[in-house]
């Protein structure tokens, strides 16, 4: 009886402490850019431009930097990042299967992006003491911003962080967009390329 | 004895007062004294007035000769003025550039291109410097960070040797950043409004207006523009005029030559106005071949202004044929100087009604790079056809007299002669290029105002003349704002080499004479 | 009974109406003031006022030339680069090859409508239809 009280014991502490220390890995993997990018292969140059970005992503000097998912899910709470994480994969997932991401024009998603896949949460995640030091130096351009942005929180004008930081994590992204759409050929060897593939 | 005196200065001063009264149009004073000016607000060794090619070519070099505490001002928002938006072309014989492309060229032909297109109005001396002394211009300003990056031929050369960076801005940014890296200050938004001159005659300082408000208006005269704060600058050494040229003011360059109509198009931006050079001329500095007013035929008439067709076009003069639709035959040298084309150009195109045309095939295209050609196509200067009935009936060209010509066309290319119009054709990568391989790519050369023939007369060194023939110590001037140069009509891509030859020359006067200066003091 | 419930009924619906009108009273927005210019409404509902950017200190000498204010928030020319990246390059009117680093008010003006400096040369159609904030 003992034996079998003991081993139950055993095997749950081990089956809990994988269950908990396997489910945190699963989730810190699933939100950083391998796991994205094997789904959002598409948007390849758009990653690109995060490893570019020398102050939130890999070519920060200091090596701060921040993953997909610490920008582009929710960090009001762990059950709203879960939940959104959870929404957002099968949605992906669907959208991967049945849709055409070539077809979408990506450069006018942007606005529609920064609106609803970026969170006022997430930024201040990290940026926490950013209204305190406002209060504080009150007269530089930059708290004054940061004082609005609070006052106008919670009301019909209220904003977001990405109204003004618009190109946050992301480096010269509207070029980049541009000119994957851009088919024009660069150099005459390219035209002559062209030209050829459309006489066959 | 002292009364009757008085009363004698007294009648005088009244008789000269009152004709003074009836001067109706001294409503601007004379020549600004040094007397007149309340207090010296700052005080530089030296002053350039213009932010272009000679203006910082004059402030490198009078800063690579030591002077340290020099001011560059422009009127505008933006440095640079036309030397910015144009073709940064520089002709010189004998460049390594040239070299390569196995061009047999010399300094004494360049001579005589310059010299014929002129008319011989130019100042020899002036051209000989040009020819001669270019070379070294042109290696400077690669030692300052200049990279020429295309080579062609321009009309009325007698060789390939225009040297291009692409864009004009591409020679003044270099230059401006060693500027501002070696002390130098530049300002914009400052206007030169006077010249101060002291009880000699001498320009020791200028009259200027601070935060000034240019108004983007080419009706608008400048005259009327009251913007600004007023401010006294002193310059000990001497001022440098590099203010450039008036082909963007209908009603000043309408006074030197009639011709020139209000509503013709012109290349220039909105800043080349005629507000300095009636100032000059106000204070009584030497003017010469005022009259000669350069229209261009490098640009687009499917296009506002400079624009994108310039390239294309440009090749389309070397590798290609010019012809009137109506007729479907040539009808000039389409390599001659921009005075005889665009004589040419406005004997046929019927006020605008009837553009000529300037075909190119593909390998014609391929000598532009191709991002300037797909520019080119974008802004709606450049049209590409597959073949060429396409071309005709899009144009309304006249047809069988067309083919013919293109025929003839070709075989000239061949036999490298062309005994109707006199042109010479240069190989590209050792090929002569024909009309002959589609796509066909055609532009319509419109003729646009452009240049500045004359201006202040100088000496060689950049001094300036007075009208009583005197030098006006202090004063200095170079770029498109000086005249003399270029005579009857100037070769293109000689500008630069004038701007930048010159410019360098009224730099190292000016360092002399602050050397002198010092010594005397 | 029949009269107390229309009475009742009545007052609500009044209560109502009320309701509804307080909760649409205009607030403090950007559309409430009397320029129609975009750039002056940005800075509007930032409550940003003359002294915020013009440094001079006697009204009558205020002049648009105040780049350096500008940057003040906007930071530097190599930002603005990047933030019309999307125009591409013969578009991008912040990435001139001409003029760099020019005065803002060229383009942006607050009080009165702002223009396209590249549009003076450049006249394709793409460059046309850039809409100047």
């Amino acid at each position: 009886m003992r034996k079998i009280l003991l081993l139950t014991v055993i095997a749950t502490f081990f089956a809990s402490m994988i269950l908990i220390w396997g489910g945190h890995k699963v989730v810190k993997v699933t939100g950083d850019a391998p796991f994205c990018g094997s789904c959002h292969a598409w948007d390849g140059l758009i990653a690109k431009t995060h490893l570019d970005d020398p102050v939130h992503g890999a070519a920060n000097p200091k090596g701060v930097q921040a993953s997909c998912t610490d920008c582009h899910l929710p960090h009001s709470s762990l059950i709203a990042y879960l939940g959104q994480k959870a929404i957002n994969g099968f949605s992906e997932g669907w959208t991967v299967l049945t849709k055409d991401p070539t077809k979408k024009d990506w450069l006018a998603n942007r606005e529609h992006a920064r609106k609803f896949y970026t969170y006022d949460s997430s930024c201040l995640n990290c940026h926490q003491s950013l209204l305190d030091q406002a209060v504080q130096t009150k007269d530089e351009p930059m708290s004054k911003m940061h004082l609005k942005y609070a006052e106008l929180k919670n009301t019909k004008e209220a904003m977001q962080c990405t109204d003004c930081h618009k190109f946050v994590g992301h480096k010269e992204l509207g070029l980049t967009l541009f000119q994957q759409n851009d088919k024009r050929p660069k150099t005459w060897e390219e035209w002559d390329k062209e030209r050829l593939e459309k006489k066959k | 004895m002292l009364d009757e005196q008085r009363r004698k200065a007294m009648k005088q001063f009244a008789l000269f007062g009152s004709s003074i009264m009836l001067f109706p149009t001294l409503d601007v004073q004379a020549k600004m004294l040094e007397k007149d000016v309340p207090v010296w607000d700052e005080e530089f060794d030296a002053i350039v007035v213009g932010s272009g090619y000679a203006g910082t070519a004059a402030m490198l070099s009078m800063m690579n000769k030591g002077l340290k505490n020099v001011l560059m001002i422009d009127k505008m928002q933006y440095m640079g003025g036309n030397s910015s938006i144009s073709g940064g072309s520089y002709a010189m014989s004998r460049t390594s550039i040239q070299k390569e492309h196995g061009i047999q060229d010399d300094p004494e032909q360049h001579i005589k291109d310059t010299l014929k297109s002129g008319h011989n109005l130019n100042n020899p001396e002036m051209v000989r410097i040009m020819a001669y002394e270019g070379l070294e211009a042109f290696n400077w300003l690669v030692n300052n960070g200049v990279q020429w990056k295309l080579f062609s031929r321009s009309g009325g050369h007698s060789a390939p040797r225009n040297h291009s960076v692409g864009v004009g801005s591409f020679i003044t940014m270099p230059l401006q950043e060693h500027i501002m890296k070696q002390g130098g200050q530049q300002r914009t938004r400052v206007i030169m409004d006077e010249l101060v001159y002291d009880d000699k005659g001498r320009v020791i300082g200028m009259k200027v207006r601070e935060k000034y408000e240019f108004k983007f208006d080419r009706s608008f005269d400048e005259n009327e523009n009251k913007t600004g704060i007023t401010k006294y600058y002193r310059a000990n050494a001497g001022v440098v005029l590099a203010t450039g040229g008036w082909a963007g003011d209908p009603k000043v360059r309408e006074l030197f030559n009639p011709a020139l109509k209000p509503e013709m198009p012109t290349t220039n931006h909105y800043g080349a106005t005629g507000y300095t050079i009636q100032k000059l001329i106000k204070d009584d500095i030497d003017m010469v071949d005022m009259q000669y007013i350069q229209i261009m035929h490098v640009t687009s008439a499917d296009e506002n202004s400079f624009g994108f067709g310039f390239r294309a076009i440009t090749s389309g003069y070397s590798y290609g044929m010019m012809f009137n639709p109506k007729t479907g035959r040539r009808f000039v040298n389409e390599i001659a100087d921009r005075r005889i084309c665009s004589d040419a150009i406005f004997a046929m195109n019927e006020k605008g009604k009837n553009h000529p045309l300037l075909l190119m095939d593909i390998n014609g295209a391929k000598t532009v790079e191709i991002d300037a050609l797909q520019r080119g196509i974008e802004a709606g200067a450049v049209y590409q056809f597959e073949t060429l009935d396409e071309m005709i009936q899009k144009f309304n060209v006249n047809k069988e007299p067309f083919l013919d010509e293109l025929k003839k066309y070709n075989s000239y290319v061949l036999t490298g002669k062309d005994p109707e119009f006199g042109r010479t054709f240069f190989k590209n990568n050792d090929k002569y290029i024909t009309i002959e391989k589609p796509p066909y790519f055609v532009m319509r050369p419109g003729p646009k105002i452009h240049h500045c023939m004359g201006g202040v007369r100088t000496t060689v060194d950049c001094e300036v003349y007075s009208t009583s023939g005197k030098l006006v110590e202090g004063l200095y001037a170079c770029g498109e704002v000086t005249g003399g140069r270029h005579g009857y009509n100037r070769l293109g891509s000689n500008s630069v080499v004038d701007c930048i030859v010159f410019g360098r020359r009224a730099g190292f006067a000016v360092a002399e004479r602050y050397k002198s200066l010092l010594r005397r003091a | 009974m029949k009269t107390l419930t229309m009475r009742i009924i009545i007052s609500f619906f009044v209560l109502g109406l009320i309701f509804l009108w307080a909760s649409d009273v205009p607030q403090n927005t950007a559309t409430s003031n009397n320029h129609q210019y975009a750039i002056d409404g940005i800075h509007k509902k930032l409550s940003l006022g003359c002294k915020e950017c013009h440094r001079e200190l006697k009204q009558e000498d205020y002049s648009s030339a105040m780049k350096e204010t500008c940057l003040t928030c906007h930071e530097n020319y190599e930002k603005l680069k990047e933030r019309t990246g999307h125009l591409g390059h013969n578009n991008n009117v912040h990435a001139s090859p001409h003029f760099t680093n020019i005065d803002c008010d060229i383009c942006h003006k607050s009080h009165k409508p702002s223009q396209n400096l590249c549009l003076q040369c450049h006249g394709q159609q793409t460059m046309k239809q850039l809409i100047v904030k």
